[in-house]
């Protein structure tokens, strides 16, 4: 019975927890299908008609599928070069003992933790200004890479030296070169750090407004953060739209947590150990 | 190093190696040196038109009362996120690892925060600040409730600290989760069994054992403050009168609104040296202790 007791009590106080963590997203929804005059005199009321008009307004003033595209090019290219590069670089951290490996693996994990407005104004100025990459999301792509190459690298390796060297021997031995032990070999047995490293480079990709907003400055290269932030700032009072805009830009990335989401809290604690 | 592999090795270096090397250090090493040349020099953002002007960006800045009240504003933001986001998430950490039923339903809901970007994160909350909190303020008759938080200077903060709070207490809740689950059950267990209470078992036995995530938990917490942006941008910009525009925001805000390069670029290099010592501390606090999680 005490048992009991104490189930029920950790329940609530679970349930609880979790209502302050969802109604933000709750009380969102809710507003986006009312119209703006109600979501003013009362937030928490329930709609007196479904507004479902405010959808397609909002999709439509924030050109919502241009924007998606723009994110999807940005976030799936840095992706899959993070993915491809990342791994081959921390195989050479891990299998090859060189002072020239090790010095740069040392200094890109330092690196890791240097403030992105320290080199922010310049790279606009070395990217944009110097190399005429102006409202262009090759810069982007290109830095997003940069950032993340070094967490990558981090992480892979950290998998990687938990595979046997015996692996590689036996592989070696019979005639195989290193190149293609990586790739016949080593790359398969990394599918789920590989995994882990997608979905949590996905995410910050994704939500990254700052780089994205140093290169782009037309609105048919902007991405949803982007638009995000220019949506909200010109329809300042029309605000169920808003919240309709809002909904739809965090849309993607809930269904993507949702569906990758234990490779996601698997990469956090992964990447908190990083110190 | 296999005799086989060393064949190879500079092979291996030059294709596999050297592309990630050189997109960091074009992405990371050389504008962060560039920035350090930038800080020196007196230039509107526009053409070539620049001066060496040595340390006069500096100069100026330690004498600009406002970058200080930035930074002291700051510091006081990142010390109300880092004790509430670290008190909530061990808190749920620790509900978390307890015999609750459907623990993965809930540790996966409570993430949600974190799956979406600062901007959206940042807006979210101040619809509900201007107009869900003051409706309930409204209805029942508390004052302080029935007005918009973000339109007062020291209400506004509080605002930014709790919304960063939400977020980043259920990323770190995350880390406290595999923390506890490392405990040995037995420990615990043994304890308890010796007739230690609840709460001493906690704070004698689970507590030290999950040190190391502590360490981690406040200095990701600390970093992450530091450099604060996004939310910042969007849910007060700074507002009212500046008075929550933190130093990341004001770097910002210095470079591409007021076109001050050199000036934000000295300020950026100086929020570098204060993270730079910050990571230095970390280092040497985490590898005094064994890491486990």
């Amino acid at each position: 019975m005490k048992e009991k007791n104490l189930h029920i009590t950790l329940l609530v106080l679970a349930l609880i927890a979790m209502m302050f963590y969802l109604f933000p997203f709750a009380l969102m929804l809710l507003n986006s299908l009312k119209t703006t005059g109600e979501f003013t005199s009362n937030p928490f009321a329930m709609p007196t008609t479904i507004q479902w008009g405010n959808y397609p307004y909002a999709i439509a003033e924030m050109h919502f599928f241009t924007s998606l595209k723009n994110s999807l090019v940005i976030t799936v290219s840095v992706c899959l070069l993070i993915i491809m590069l990342g791994p081959m670089a921390a195989y050479v951290v891990s299998r090859v003992k060189h002072p020239f490996v090790t010095f740069f693996y040392y200094f890109m994990i330092a690196s890791m933790c240097a403030p992105f407005q320290a080199y922010m104004i310049p790279l606009v100025k070395l990217y944009a200004s110097k190399l005429g990459f102006s409202n262009s999301p090759i810069p982007v792509i290109y830095i997003g890479v940069g950032l993340n190459i070094s967490f990558s690298i981090f992480l892979v390796r950290g998998f990687l030296n938990s595979i046997p060297r015996e692996i590689d021997e036996a592989a070696l031995i019979d005639g195989c070169g290193s190149i293609r032990l990586y790739f016949n070999i080593i790359q398969p047995m990394l599918t789920p750090i590989i995994i882990t490293l997608l979905v949590f480079v996905a995410m910050g990709v994704w939500n990254d407004y700052l780089l994205s907003a140093l290169f782009l400055n037309t609105q048919d290269k902007r991405t949803l953060p982007m638009m995000i932030r220019v949506f909200c700032a010109q329809y300042s009072n029309d605000y169920s739209p808003m919240m309709a805009g809002l909904v739809m830009s965090i849309m993607p990335m809930l269904i993507f947590y949702l569906m990758g989401q234990k490779h996601i809290l698997e990469g956090v604690v992964q990447g908190a150990i990083k110190g | 190093m296999l005799n086989a592999q060393k064949k190879d090795m500079w092979k291996l270096i030059l294709i596999f190696f050297l592309p990630a090397v050189i997109i960091w250090l074009t992405a990371m090493v050389i504008p962060f040196i560039y920035g350090i040349w930038i800080s020196f020099v007196k230039w509107d953002g526009i053409g070539d038109n620049y001066t060496f002007v040595s340390v006069a960006n500096y100069a100026k800045l330690f004498r600009n009362a406002k970058f200080f009240q930035s930074l002291n504003r700051t510091a006081v933001y990142t010390l109300g996120t880092v004790v509430l986001s670290n008190v909530v998430g061990l808190a749920l950490g620790l509900l978390l690892t307890s015999a609750l039923k459907a623990r993965n339903f809930f540790r996966t809901t409570i993430f949600v925060p974190n799956v979406i970007g600062g901007v959206a994160m940042g807006y979210i909350w101040k619809y509900i600040f201007h107009y869900g909190f003051t409706a309930v303020g409204k209805n029942l008759g508390i004052d302080w409730l029935s007005k918009s938080m973000l339109s007062d200077p020291t209400n506004a903060l509080i605002a930014l600290v709790v919304v960063s709070s939400w977020q980043l207490s259920a990323y770190l809740m995350i880390i406290y989760v595999a923390g506890f689950t490392n405990v040995p059950g037995d420990m615990v267990e043994a304890a308890r069994v010796d007739g230690a209470s609840a709460w001493s078992t906690f704070w004698h036995v689970r507590l030290p054992m999950i040190r190391s995530s502590i360490t981690i938990c406040l200095f990701l917490a600390i970093v992450r403050s530091f450099m604060v942006f996004e939310v910042n941008m969007s849910l007060t910009d700074g507002g009212p009168y500046n008075s929550t525009e933190m130093i990341a925001l004001r770097i910002y805000n210095t470079a591409f609104v007021s076109l001050k390069f050199g000036d934000a670029q000295a300020q950026a290099v100086i929020l570098f040296i204060i993270v730079a010592l910050i990571s230095v501390l970390q280092a040497y606090f985490t590898s005094r202790k064994e890491i486990q999680l």
